[in-house]
């Protein structure tokens, strides 16, 4: 009987080991060219963000904003460096010498009628920038995702004739604008083809997508992109970015406040 | 026979009774001539905190503005506002006029978590020292010059944001286009808003720094006219407005709607019913207060039924009892609405000259009525309050005095009490 009983046991473990397996050499996934295996969901956005993340950038583009009084339009310039650094300067005339700057810690609007830097922090940064759809909010948090949040991999799904990976985000601490996000990456180029963003009660707050991207020295990453305030009615913004430079020499001390000012 | 004297002599039989009977009706009158005062009081605050700083008589703006107003819609502007300055100066019902901007802004407070969102409003200081009668409300500091970029705070509003005069006050605000833009400002003075709502978030800035602020260019939001004559102020809207359009100022792609102060504050024109409302009130009061004139009329006529079948014996007729006794219930209508509104005027008439403040009650409160209000004296009204109360009491009291008159001499002599 106590022979019988040990049998039947090694007998259900390897049923289930045989079973199991494959299931947990998926979860596990290898990646590499040919092995047919999906990639992980850590995977996927570490190569995404290798695209999309640069040490060091200069841009050159336009904003249009469309609310319910018609469409405007707003041209910058940006710079970026490391994972937290960016610089904004628009360049139209409406807003000439308007600048926003992001560093680790905080958000700093330069206007050049005001005689201070403001600072952007507490409720204003749900503040839109521009009065586009996108906020100062919108502009925090650092740029390496899988630091922020825990990530999973949901499953596949066309988006514009595009097969992509969908990517469930789920924050890992309070400090990030959007507890949830769900985002959309391209199985072949890895670059995010849409995202959407949630709150804590999964109320859909943001949404993204990607109309046109470019592939320059290896790198693919979006040119236009559409994003939406899901709390707003008959709004849409569209980013247009006509130039990318990547790596580039960036001025000494250019996210600093004395500059900001300058 | 003469019924006069005889209800006179009667009704001082019981004096005490009479008394209790008349100070019903009084308070009744004091309490209306009260109201109607204070209403006419807060009328006259109300069309002078208008007139001053919400309105004008009138106001003149793009068509569409008032329907998108929550928007902050910048864009539905009046571009060619000079010109139209120019032309209404001529008209010599035109008292004076206002340009203005219209901003909601964020003050911004370095460290602060919490930006305070505060009432823009940009203004051509020179016209605004007669219009506002800034001198008269201004508590610290001075008038900003023209060309200075110096604004104007009201006085909870610095209180509650620390502001001192001299200090740099920044604003943050939607532009025309709809994006943002900050601007830099020097606070040059305090003043003491005579409403509640205007202290605690209006800053008063130059036209010309709103324009730079909102990115408007050499455009306004309204333009506020005051009037000679403001009793006919909807007319004159509608007279203005034809001839803005005649001339050329209102166009199918700008075009420019006036409207009167009443069309402008609902509040206004709600207060023009006020009298009628209290009128009904009043008949409410006199009709209560005339229930202890029936109930005293009717005492008096149940304890004195033999002395009604007895002069009915003697010979009086069933009518001239009954104005016998409607004669005496009518005197005492009359002495209690008369001491009513002595009592009435010494309230009145002194508040009149020092006010009521209500500061308290109305701190807070968004509406646009100042915190001391000067109940009016009206001698025209107080007349007619009078009259009302007699003739309303003297009425109900018809109702018992006409069952003295069924009471049959036989029987009344018979009466036992």
């Amino acid at each position: 009987m106590k022979y019988s009983n040990f049998v039947i046991f090694c007998l259900i473990f390897v049923a289930v080991s045989f079973f199991a397996a494959p299931l947990f050499c998926q979860r596990a996934g290898t990646t590499g060219a040919g092995s047919g295996t999906v990639p992980t969901a850590e995977e996927i956005i570490r190569r995404m963000q290798a695209n999309e993340v640069h040490d060091t950038s200069y841009a050159e583009g336009r904003m249009l904003i469309t609310d319910r009084f018609g469409t405007r339009t707003s041209t910058y310039k940006s710079w970026s460096g490391g994972t937290e650094d960016s610089l904004i300067e628009f360049t139209s005339a409406e807003e000439m010498g308007q600048k926003v700057l992001r560093t680790a810690d905080a958000i700093y609007l330069y206007y050049p009628d005001a005689s201070e830097v403001l600072r952007i922090q507490g409720s204003a940064l749900r503040d839109s920038l521009l009065g586009s759809d996108i906020s100062y909010e919108d502009m925090t948090g650092g740029r390496s995702l899988l630091d922020e949040y825990s990530v999973r991999l949901l499953g596949t799904e066309a988006i514009d004739g595009h097969q992509t990976y969908k990517v469930e985000l789920t924050a890992r601490n309070s400090r990030v604008a959007y507890p949830k996000q769900i985002i959309w990456v391209d199985t072949e180029l890895y670059v995010t083809r849409r995202a959407h963003r949630f709150s804590l009660s999964d109320r859909l707050l943001k949404e993204m997508d990607i109309l046109e991207v470019t592939t320059q020295n290896g790198k693919t990453y979006p040119t236009r992109i559409r994003l939406r305030d899901a709390m707003r009615s008959n709004t849409q913004t569209v980013m247009e970015i006509s130039r990318l430079d990547i790596g580039v020499r960036l001025p000494a001390n250019i996210f600093s406040l004395e500059e900001l000012s300058w | 026979m003469k019924l006069l004297p005889l209800a006179a002599r009667n009704i001082r039989r019981n004096v005490r009774r009479t008394i209790l009977s008349a100070t019903a009706t009084a308070i009744a009158t004091m309490t209306l001539m009260f109201l109607f005062a204070y209403i006419d009081g807060m009328k006259m605050d109300f069309s002078y905190v208008l007139s001053t700083f919400v309105s004008g008589h009138g106001r003149i703006r793009h068509a569409e503005y008032d329907d998108l107003e929550h928007l902050n819609p910048l864009h539905l502007r009046i571009v060619n506002y000079t010109q139209v300055i120019d032309y209404l100066k001529a008209d010599p019902r035109v008292a004076g006029l206002s340009p203005r901007i219209n901003l909601p802004a964020m003050f911004y407070q370095a460290g602060a978590d919490e930006q305070t969102g505060v009432r823009a409003i940009g203004v051509d200081f020179v016209r605004e020292t007669t219009g506002m009668n800034l001198e008269n409300i201004l508590v610290s500091g001075a008038i900003p010059a023209p060309g200075d970029r110096g604004v104007l705070v009201g006085t909870t509003l610095a209180r509650e944001l620390g502001l001192e005069v001299g200090d740099t006050v920044t604003l943050l605000s939607q532009t025309m286009r709809r994006d943002t833009n900050a601007v830099s400002f020097t606070l040059r003075g305090i003043i003491e808003f005579p409403v509640a709502g205007l202290n605690k978030g209006t800053m008063l800035l130059p036209l010309e720094g709103a324009q730079r602020l909102s990115r408007m260019g050499d455009s306004v939001s309204e333009i506020l006219y005051r009037l000679q004559d403001p009793s006919d102020a909807r007319q004159v809207a509608g007279e203005i407005e034809g001839l803005l359009a005649q001339q050329g100022f209102s166009t199918g792609d700008n075009p420019l709607s006036v409207k009167s102060w009443d069309q402008v504050d609902m509040i206004f024109s709600f207060m023009g019913m006020a009298d009628l409302i209290y009128g009904i009130f009043g008949s409410v009061f006199f009709i209560l207060a005339s229930t202890v004139l029936i109930n005293t009329t009717m005492m008096v006529i149940n304890e004195r039924t033999r002395e009604i079948g007895t002069i009915g014996a003697l010979g009086m007729l069933g009518s001239e009892i009954v104005r016998l006794f409607f004669l005496e219930a009518l005197i005492i209508a009359v002495l209690g609405a008369f001491g009513g509104i002595l009592l009435g005027a010494a309230i009145v008439v002194p508040l009149q000259i020092i006010g009521m403040d209500l500061s308290s009650a109305t701190e807070g409160m968004e509406i646009n009525i100042s915190g001391l209000i000067y109940p009016q004296f009206n001698l025209v009204k107080t007349i007619l309050v009078w009259f009302y109360a007699v003739v309303l009491t003297g009425l109900v009291a018809l109702i018992p005095s006409r069952r003295a008159s069924k009471i049959l001499p036989v029987e009344a002599l018979r009466y036992q009490g």
